[in-house]
């Protein structure tokens, strides 16, 4: 993976340079690209970084986001809102993901796990809009940093008692389901719950977004959602058995928290608290199939985190068209934008139809097998996964024809319909969302 | 009416404005977690008294206001805004992080001070300062009764989902044209738009303790005093006041048409020389106290949360929509309003970007829109908003032996008017001077000469009994007058994509203002006229030189 590293550290250097760091970005995922033919072990090793099929679907997602991200933030080229600290943070930000992803050593991927939080921050109050309305910027970080102070304890306890941090040595596991073992498991699992997030945990997300500029949400609800979701599955190994007899948890706590979530996106009415609710929606069900420790689960699990992290992403950007041609975020005022933007129309659907899991998108592969591995758990569960698959797409259709249908804002003349830089951006998410159901196989395990 | 009349009797004929606002502002402490749905009690914004020449003078009144300070814990000087204009996002990240924790710990202090019982007021820098509103949904510029029923309609529809923000230069609301106001409403109108604003207008008034309550505190009290208009004519407006009679009545008003020997007979201190028939309205029309109107829509938009902020509007930033391709080709491209710069009474300028700007300013919208150009440019942009301040004085007389209780407001076919203040014999008057005649406005002084020339003779023969009356008091006040068709201009203007213009209501916007605060509402959250159709009130009138005027009854 170093040659992603040593790349992006070349990009810092040219950072005053807008279209070249949006060319190097693009160079950046087409060498990603290039080894997709891997065979699901662990390759690229070197320099306490190997790579597996998991870090590198979502290594290559990172990147893929962050590029699209530098191309939707033309706003902040425009105004001259200090355009070299904002890709800087751009870029270190991407450094930073990709150690995490890539380490091999659980310490190194704690390290940066945390660090990941600093360039989002600065992001997010840096160039949000009102930050200081809302606190976003406390609720973030001390939720996440309390969160996962005990995991740092757990780590160490562990490289005490195991010898060595290494992920590949540490198959054999924690013996045992009580007393130390399982506050063990839970001081391990909290800082990915609230990462996730899980329901009881969720309440920075929605306040993060709404004050972070596009840029700050796209990577957001489509990476940093998902270290989450890639530290729990490499977490739970280690903690198997505890988790067995615990696993009940996370499961209720997801899937009922998903529902009373998707409840909550039908009262919203800013587009991207809307939109931070059915993450919370979807990463619930992520949580689910994924401690039910079965096949079925893992790879529904990492099929949905990828083609979440690309829907959502697109919704934000188009949450972002919306906002800066008519000023307001709030379902009430950006209604019936299908008679001044049609062309918009177009993606706008085809998004909200990934976000509700509707053929072809990758969201419908994932949830499939999410709700197989569920109820393979518990059949009586068949309720509440009913209704958070119907929620998901009332709140859906709620948002797209709230904000396309109607008429517009009694104003006699349009917006712009559509620049060829956004059509662009919303093009790159949704076409693999609806392509790499085709080739399931580049993401599925072959276990 | 009776902080009006009890400010003008201790000054006559100079209105210092309201000594206390009656605003109770809503402090936010550290966030939205401390800030409560209803209105906390403990800031009240101290109006000073009218600033005086002598500096001894302003000495004295700095000390009154500090030993004020301490004598009463509940005074505290105007809101302070946080200084977070940061431009840098490093600063900005840093400093909005400590401003965060600084205000979680005064709130919790002050949590503590509240459980502990303590009255007395923090120390300043320890009260968490108001955040700045740098952006909002819609900005209304103007706070009075037509701008705070716009915020009120729009809050209590939206309540979450949409961030009003009130840009109010005076909270003490001394040159506004509200709390001058007579406080008429009627429904004798000949348009019909009109008519259904104030019906609209009487049934909002009657609702007002129910609409405009707010927990834990008094219930609104408009006062509406339903004694009818009574608007006579001689010989030569008969006609024009059957026709609109008969359209009233269809509009559905309860109105009585009665020629002279009936009016004699109803109202017998009524001279009814030369008047020909009257229209009494029997329901739906009287008075009522505009000052508590006003307020209680105020109070009631904050504790649903819209923001007051204290400040003018000195600039509005635009953009030229020129990618919008249209088929009729005007002299200037399309502009979409983002961002309206406003100048605090300290003199700092911060500035607030909006999806939606609506235009509620009274007397000085015309102002407003040359802000943005609206006046001076090509083709449709050379039309300015035709809203300009003119003074109209109102005289308090006390007279004796004149009409009881059961006296209307009266209009005289020469536009002269009096009504029933009080039950202690107070009336109050007035006229419209001539066109030619119209008195300078750069300041509220009252002329008593227009009184004894023109108003006295005219209610003296009308009514005898006036003939021994005493001038107590009066005051000026500005009518918002359009001067293309003395009736509002309310809707979208053609050339921007976001502005609403509410104004130029000439006389009778106190009556209207929940109607087309109502509309205003409407217009923006669902696209069009629903309930009353005002788009005839549209700024394209001016434009295409149709002026909708009110036929007169003379």
């Amino acid at each position: 993976m170093l040659k992603f590293l040593v790349f992006n550290l070349v990009l810092m250097g040219f950072v005053s340079n807008w279209s070249l760091i949006q060319v190097g970005l693009s160079m950046m995922c087409f060498m990603g690209l290039l080894m997709m033919n891997h065979d699901f072990c662990s390759f690229c090793l070197g320099y306490m970084m190997s790579v597996d099929y998991l870090s590198y679907i979502l290594i290559v997602l990172s990147v893929w986001i962050v590029m699209l991200m530098v191309f939707s933030s033309t706003v902040v080229k425009k105004m001259g809102n200090f355009c070299v600290g904002f890709l800087s943070v751009n870029l270190i930000l991407l450094m930073v993901l990709v150690l995490t992803f890539s380490s091999v050593n659980y310490l190194m991927f704690y390290i940066s796990f945390e660090s990941s939080l600093v360039p989002m921050l600065v992001l997010i109050l840096g160039w949000g809009y009102q930050p200081e309305r809302i606190q976003a910027g406390i609720y973030m970080l001390f939720y996440t940093l309390f969160a996962s102070l005990p995991l740092l304890v757990s780590l160490l306890s562990l490289y005490k008692s195991e010898g060595s941090l290494n992920m590949g040595l540490l198959l054999s596991g924690v013996i045992g389901y009580q007393g130390t073992s399982l506050l063990w498991y839970f001081c391990s699992v909290l800082a990915f719950m609230v990462k996730l997030p899980l329901f009881m945990f969720h309440l920075w997300l929605p306040k993060a977004h709404v004050e972070a500029p596009v840029a700050g949400s796209m990577v957001l609800a489509g990476v940093l959602l998902k270290l989450g979701g890639y530290g729990l599955i490499r977490i739970l190994g280690v903690f198997s058995e505890v988790n067995k007899m615990f696993c009940w948890v996370w499961v209720s706590l997801g899937i009922l928290g998903g529902v009373i979530v998707s409840l909550m996106c039908l009262r919203q009415v800013d587009m991207k608290s809307l939109i931070a609710y059915s993450s919370v929606a979807h990463m619930g069900l992520v949580l689910s199939g994924l401690v039910v420790m079965g096949g079925w689960g893992l790879n529904g699990a990492v099929v949905v985190m990828v083609g979440h992290g690309l829907c959502s992403s697109g919704l934000f950007c188009l949450a972002n068209m919306v906002y800066e041609r008519l000023g307001s975020r709030s379902l009430m005022i950006s209604k019936g934008l299908l008679n001044v933007m049609p062309n918009m129309g177009l993606w706008w659907f085809l998004l909200v139809a990934g976000n509700m899991a509707a053929p072809p998108t990758l969201n419908l592969m994932g949830e499939i097998s999410l709700i197989i591995s569920v109820v393979s758990w518990s059949k009586l569960i068949m309720f509440s996964v009913g209704m958070l698959s119907f929620f998901s797409a009332c709140y859906t259709l709620y948002m797209y024809s709230l904000s396309q249908h109607g008429l517009f804002l009694n104003a006699l003349f349009s917006c712009c319909s559509g620049k060829v830089v956004e059509y662009f951006v919303l093009l790159m998410h949704s076409v693999p969302l609806n392509i790499m159901i085709v080739k399931g196989s580049l993401i599925l395990c072959d276990l | 009416m009776f902080y009006v009349l009890r400010t003008c009797s201790r000054h006559p004929g100079k209105y210092r404005g309201a000594e206390w606002s009656q605003v109770w502002s809503t402090c936010s402490y550290g966030g939205r977690k401390w800030g409560r749905r209803g209105v906390t009690t403990s800031t009240r914004t101290f109006c000073p008294p009218q600033e005086s020449q002598s500096s001894r003078k302003i000495q004295q009144n700095k000390e009154q206001e500090r030993e004020n300070q301490y004598e009463n814990p509940y005074q505290s000087k105007k809101p302070e805004y946080q200084r977070d204009q940061y431009d840098n996002p490093w600063q900005r990240t840093v400093g909005i992080l400590s401003n965060d924790i600084k205000n979680y710990f005064a709130g919790i202090r002050l949590m503590f001070r509240h459980i502990s019982g303590l009255q007395g007021d923090p120390v300043p820098d320890q009260v968490p300062k108001l955040t700045w509103p740098s952006h909002c949904d819609v900005l209304v510029v103007g706070g009075g009764v037509m701008g705070s029923s716009i915020a009120y309609h729009l809050k209590e529809r939206a309540l979450q989902g949409l961030n009003v923000v009130v840009v109010e230069e005076d909270s003490c609301y001394k040159r506004a044209s509200t709390g001058l106001s007579v406080g008429g409403i009627r429904q004798q109108f000949s348009v019909p738009e009109n008519i259904q604003l104030s019906q609209y207008g009487v049934e909002f008034l009657r609702q007002s303790p129910k609409l405009l309550a707010i927990e834990g505190m008094d219930p609104p009290r408009v006062q509406f005093h339903p004694h009818g208009y009574l608007s006579l004519a001689s010989e030569a407006g008969l006609n024009q006041l059957e026709e609109n009679y008969k359209l009233q009545v269809e509009m559905g008003a309860k109105l009585k048409f009665m020629h002279a020997e009936e009016l004699k007979n109803t109202f017998p201190w009524l001279n009814t020389d030369g008047i020909e028939a009257g229209v009494l309205g029997l329901e739906n029309e009287g008075w009522f106290d505009p000052w508590d109107l006003l307020f209680s829509l105020r109070r009631k938009a904050i504790s649903l949360g819209a923001q007051y902020v204290n400040g003018k509007v000195t600039g509005l930033k635009c953009k030229d929509l020129d990618d919008v391709i249209l088929e009729v080709h005007y002299s200037s491209p399309i502009k979409n309003l983002n961002s309206a710069e406003v100048t605090l009474p300290n003199g700092e300028k911060r500035s607030i970007t909006f999806a939606v700007l609506v235009i509620a300013a009274g007397a000085w919208s015309g102002e407003v829109g040359h802000l943005v150009g609206i006046g001076d440019g090509k083709g449709i942009m050379a039309v300015p908003i035709p809203v300009e301040p003119r003074k109209r004085y109102v005289y308090c007389v006390h007279a004796p032996e004149g009409p009881g209780l059961d006296a209307p407001l009266v209009i005289d076919p020469n536009g002269t008017y009096f009504r029933r203040e009080g039950l202690g014999g107070l009336y109050l008057c007035g006229q419209s001077p001539e066109e030619n005649d119209e008195p300078p406005i750069d300041d509220l002084e009252v002329d008593e000469t227009f009184f004894m020339n023109n108003v006295w003779p005219t209610i003296a023969n009308r009514v005898p009994s006036f003939e021994n009356l005493k001038l107590k008091t009066s005051w000026a006040g500005y009518y918002d007058y359009n001067t293309f068709d003395q009736n509002g201009i309310i809707g979208l203007h053609p050339l921007f994509s976001n502005m609403f213009i509410a104004t130029g209501f000439t006389g009778h916007g106190i009556q209207q203002a929940a109607g087309v605060g109502r509309a205003i509402m409407e217009c923006i959250l669902e696209g069009k006229y629903c309930t009353i159709n005002l788009e005839r009130f549209g700024f394209e009138r001016i434009l295409m030189n149709e002026p909708l005027f009110e036929k007169n009854i003379y």
